[in-house]
């Protein structure tokens, strides 16, 4: 069995608790135009202008021995393997085979997903991952237009998630001009509070991914954009809160 | 202003006048023209010692300054007569053991300056018909008196301030005699004998494990409600930010200080002490005093995360050593356990046993040279002068263990060198002239025995440190070899060597192959097994010598910041580096080729067998200062640490600065200036720095 990756990514700290692998999936469903890993859009491998490949098909038994060099460091710090991307459930009997071989050597397990999928990508996966971040990209259909999506298969998949009492905790991208003003904020809250949602991260857009994008030889549309003070990220927790989210900063 | 900063300010004001060092020998050297050298010798340190006016600052609160060293009234002519006189008189230097020392405090402490005047003058009554042990015995009564003097200066001066300094002045009267009975007593013995020995140019003096010194006065003030916690930070803080007066002199001192670890019976030795030194050293924010930390399986995580706390600001220390290595490393060559597990560092890392063996020397090993030894028969490929031996035509070489058969022979020959030239160095000077009385009546069993500190003496002998350099670019240059030439056989032998000699002109393709085989540091066996061989192949190699006085030739993983100056003498090597460039930066894989992050650095770098690398390794880190803000970010951090140690990682040394910052502060150093950096065994002011070793501390690799 093969995925198709960007990159694991050792000793990742921004991908769940403790020290991570994150594995990037290549592939996704959606195209916003802020993302920060332009390279895991398409299912393609692609040649960037330095001759590097992105991309690579890999084997279910290379990948999880390439992940258990690290267990020692997971099991140290309370950390294991967050599946990321692009969208790793495209590739969900990949992402299902990856989690049950995880969950055979002790290695827990986190997704990271915008949720834009059937609800049976998910199924198989509810006994064997430890957390699921499932992110909320806007409050109405207009935001999830922009980005190709469906606000209600979403919001349909964390209720069902949150129903089956998953660890299950959203995570919405901050981004200027897109979600970012404050009765944003407050339907989002509304939303995750009516699909069952308890925990809530936010997280602040950054320019981190725009050289990818040169190196793709692709325009970043967001190359002007400004991150958010943190004061103002803080503002916007305040609606989470009040709903009664347990709602955080993190990135 | 706190006392601190007020402290910190008159710190930072440059003394006037000459540094009268010398003025001073030469003056008690003069009134004992006709004295035997030991005995002038001794003399000379008195009028050093008591000479030398006891400075006090206003926000003092530990007695003791370099400043009164400093003399306005010095002429130029008398200093200049002065330096001639005392040359002659000639010193020990670093490599015939002067300095590089972890004096015994502890005993010090416990005894007290009476009990050990009592102990060499019961020594002169005992070894009486001995004139050797007499005369030695004899220069250490008149250089020990002369320490107590210096104290009874220092409460003398306290005493003529009157005020706030009269507690200070009773302190000091009471320490001229007597053992101290309070924690700031204790610390102020140990300050005076540390400046005593500053006084006497010595450099790189270890505090050594204060925490543990002090522990017993400590908990006797804080049970009987005479000290504070935050007291006791305050007055380490106020002794510590004296190590910065080095600064006038032109450098930084490298002060060990080592805090934590196991007890001599093996339990947990964190005490509360051990947090207040670490407190105060961050407090302190100077390059002086080097921290270490010993860290064993039962180090307390509060103990931990509060030195990755300190290590968040930038300072670059403590240095975090392993106690589950260093232990067993030192007992391989047959100390007490109860003292093994007694270990401080000297200078930067060095394993040392505190009071019981003679000032340590180390060197450096370019192992990487022996490589181009191998390719043109013993020369060297950049000027051909003869390195090595001939081992013959490499186009014979046809397999791996022929090719690591004669870069063994080559490094055979080169270690055979170095410890010629060490053993010419160290072994220079007359014992008995050259005798360090001083120095003796710090170190155990020298005064009970009646013999100098450099002739048998010490409760055990001298050992040399040989730092091996270049680990990564040994086995980055070997792994590429099997990969290129005898696994893949992509490449011959003689087409690499014919690259290596036209530094890769004109090989371009060649030298791209070899930087894409596999690079230590990535947790790959192809690459890590050479750097497993070099550990064991240089302790093969320099266990089978040892010092003049049958002490062990240790190795140790760290070059300081030689790696540069020494790669200038090597051709381009197999890995793919260009002839001229760094070798390897001590223990560390090569800058850049650690691809996988600092989960995969420790897995490489634990892989080699430490227990044999008694001296000590050094392994940089970098780590974006985001990493230390919260407590759940520096367990990672906590957890890598005790990952890495746990499968036999020796030192751990982190960098706290983000790439951006040291970039600015190569561009605009004047907005620098207090930027305190890991540089390698110790840590130094940025923007004091070489800019070559600026560029190799920006080309760590960032984590995080």
């Amino acid at each position: 069995m093969q995925a198709v990756i960007t990159q694991v990514q050792r000793f990742s700290t921004g991908d769940g608790p403790g020290i991570r692998s994150t594995v990037f999936f290549k592939g996704c469903n959606l195209a916003c135009p802020w993302c920060h890993n332009p390279e895991t859009q398409s299912p393609r491998p692609e040649i960037d202008c330095r001759g590097r490949q992105w991309g690579e098909a890999i084997d279910l038994e290379r990948l999880m021995e390439r992940l258990q060099e690290d267990r020692a460091f997971y099991e140290a710090s309370g950390g294991g393997v967050t599946l990321s991307g692009g969208e790793p459930l495209l590739q969900a009997d990949f992402c299902a085979a990856l989690a049950e071989g995880c969950r055979s050597q002790g290695i827990s397990v986190a997704v990271d997903t915008a949720g834009d999928v059937p609800f049976a990508a998910f199924e198989p996966l509810l006994p064997l991952v430890q957390l699921f971040y499932v992110d909320l990209k806007g409050p109405d259909q207009a935001a999830y237009d922009r980005v190709g999506g469906s606000l209600d298969r979403v919001l349909n998949n964390m209720a069902r998630l949150a129903a089956r009492r998953a660890p299950l905790v959203a995570r919405i991208p901050i981004i200027p001009g897109h979600n970012d003003a404050p009765e944003d904020a407050e339907r989002m809250a509304a939303l995750l509070r009516a699909s069952g949602v308890e925990r809530v991260n936010l997280l602040p857009f950054h320019r981190m991914g725009s050289s990818k994008y040169q190196l793709l030889g692709r325009s970043y549309p967001y190359q002007a954009a400004t991150p958010p003070e943190k004061s103002k990220m803080l503002a916007l927790l305040a609606p989470f809160a009040r709903a009664g989210l347990e709602a955080a900063l993190d990135g | 202003m706190d006392y601190l900063e007020h402290l910190r300010s008159e710190i930072a004001a440059p003394p006037a006048g000459r540094y009268c060092r010398e003025a001073l020998l030469a003056g008690g050297y003069r009134a004992h023209l006709e004295e035997r050298a030991p005995i002038a010798r001794a003399y000379a340190l008195e009028s050093l010692l008591t000479g030398a006016k006891p400075y006090l600052y206003e926000a003092d609160l530990i007695a003791g300054s370099t400043r009164g060293l400093f003399c306005e009234a010095l002429s130029e002519a008398e200093d200049k007569y002065a330096h001639r006189l005392v040359e002659s008189y000639g010193s020990r230097s670093f490599i015939t053991n002067y300095d590089h020392f972890a004096p015994d405090y502890d005993r010090l402490v416990e005894e007290g300056v009476g009990a050990r005047l009592s102990r060499i003058d019961a020594g002169l009554v005992r070894f009486a018909y001995d004139p050797e042990k007499t005369l030695f015995l004899q220069a250490a009564r008149v250089a020990f008196g002369a320490f107590r003097a210096m104290i009874l200066g220092y409460a003398r001066a306290a005493e003529e301030k009157g005020g706030r300094f009269a507690a200070m002045s009773e302190d000091l009267y009471h320490l001229a005699d007597y053992r101290p009975v309070t924690f700031r007593q204790g610390l102020q013995l140990i300050w005076l004998a540390h400046l005593s020995f500053v006084h006497e140019g010595r450099y790189a003096m270890a505090l050594g494990r204060l925490d543990q010194i002090l522990y017993p006065l400590y908990r006797g003030d804080v049970e009987a409600g005479r000290l504070s916690y935050e007291e006791a930070v305050e007055l380490l803080a106020a002794t510590f930010l004296k190590i910065g007066e080095a600064r006038w002199r032109g450098g930084d001192d490298v002060v060990n200080i080592c805090i934590g670890g196991v007890t001599r019976q093996g339990a947990d030795a964190t005490n509360e002490l051990s947090y207040a030194v670490l407190e105060a050293v961050g407090r302190c924010n100077i390059p002086g005093p080097n921290l270490s930390a010993r860290i064993h399986g039962g180090t307390p995580p509060r103990f931990l995360d509060a030195c990755l706390q300190v290590i968040g600001t930038g300072l670059g220390y403590p240095a975090l050593m392993n106690d589950e290595v260093n232990i067993p490393a030192l007992a391989r060559h047959g100390y007490r356990m109860e003292d093994c597990r007694d270990y401080c560092m000297v200078g930067c890392i060095e394993n040392f046993l505190q009071g019981r063996q003679p000032p340590w020397s180390d060197g450096r090993f370019n192992a990487p040279l022996y490589l181009e030894a191998v390719w043109n028969r013993g020369r060297s490929l950049l000027d051909g002068a003869p390195i090595g031996v001939d081992t013959g035509d490499p186009e014979k070489l046809d397999s791996m263990e022929k090719l690591l058969s004669a870069y063994r022979t080559q490094l055979e020959f080169g270690a055979a060198e170095y410890m010629a030239r060490f053993m010419n160095e160290n072994t220079r000077l007359d014992p008995v002239h050259y005798m360090d009385a001083y120095l003796s009546c710090f170190c155990r069993d020298c005064i009970e025995r009646g013999v100098d500190i450099h002739n048998g003496g010490a409760q055990y002998p001298s050992v040399h440190g040989a730092g091996c350099e270049g680990i990564a670019t040994v086995a980055d240059s070997l792994a590429a070899l099997e990969e290129v030439v005898y696994h893949r056989r992509e490449a011959s032998l003689s087409q690499v060597i014919e690259a290596l000699r036209a530094n890769f002109q004109g090989h371009e393709a060649l030298q791209q192959r070899l930087l894409s085989a596999p690079k230590y540091g990535n947790n790959l066996d192809a690459a890590d097994q050479y750097a497993v061989w070099y550990v064991d192949t240089m302790e093969g190699l320099f266990s089978s010598y040892h010092t003049h006085d049958g002490g062990a030739i240790y190795t140790a993983m760290a070059s300081n910041v030689q790696n540069i100056s020494s790669g200038r003498e090597v051709a381009a090597t197999p890995d793919g580096r260009m002839a001229g460039e760094p070798l390897s930066d001590a223990a560390s894989p090569m800058h850049g080729m650690d691809r996988q992050g600092p989960t995969a650095v420790a897995l490489s770098v634990s892989k080699p067998d430490y227990t044999r690398v008694c001296c000590g390794s050094v392994v940089n880190q970098k780590f974006s200062p985001a990493m230390f803000e919260s407590p759940e970010k520096r367990a990672r951090l906590a957890a890598l640490v005790r990952v890495y140690f746990d499968r036999g990682g020796q030192e751990l040394q982190i960098n706290a600065v983000s790439r951006t910052l040291l970039m600015d502060a190569m561009a605009h150093p004047e907005r620098y200036e207090s930027l305190v950096v890991r540089v390698s065994g110790f840590s130094a002011y940025f923007t004091t720095l070489d800019r070559t070793v600026q560029l190799d501390i920006l080309k760590r690799t960032e984590h995080g």
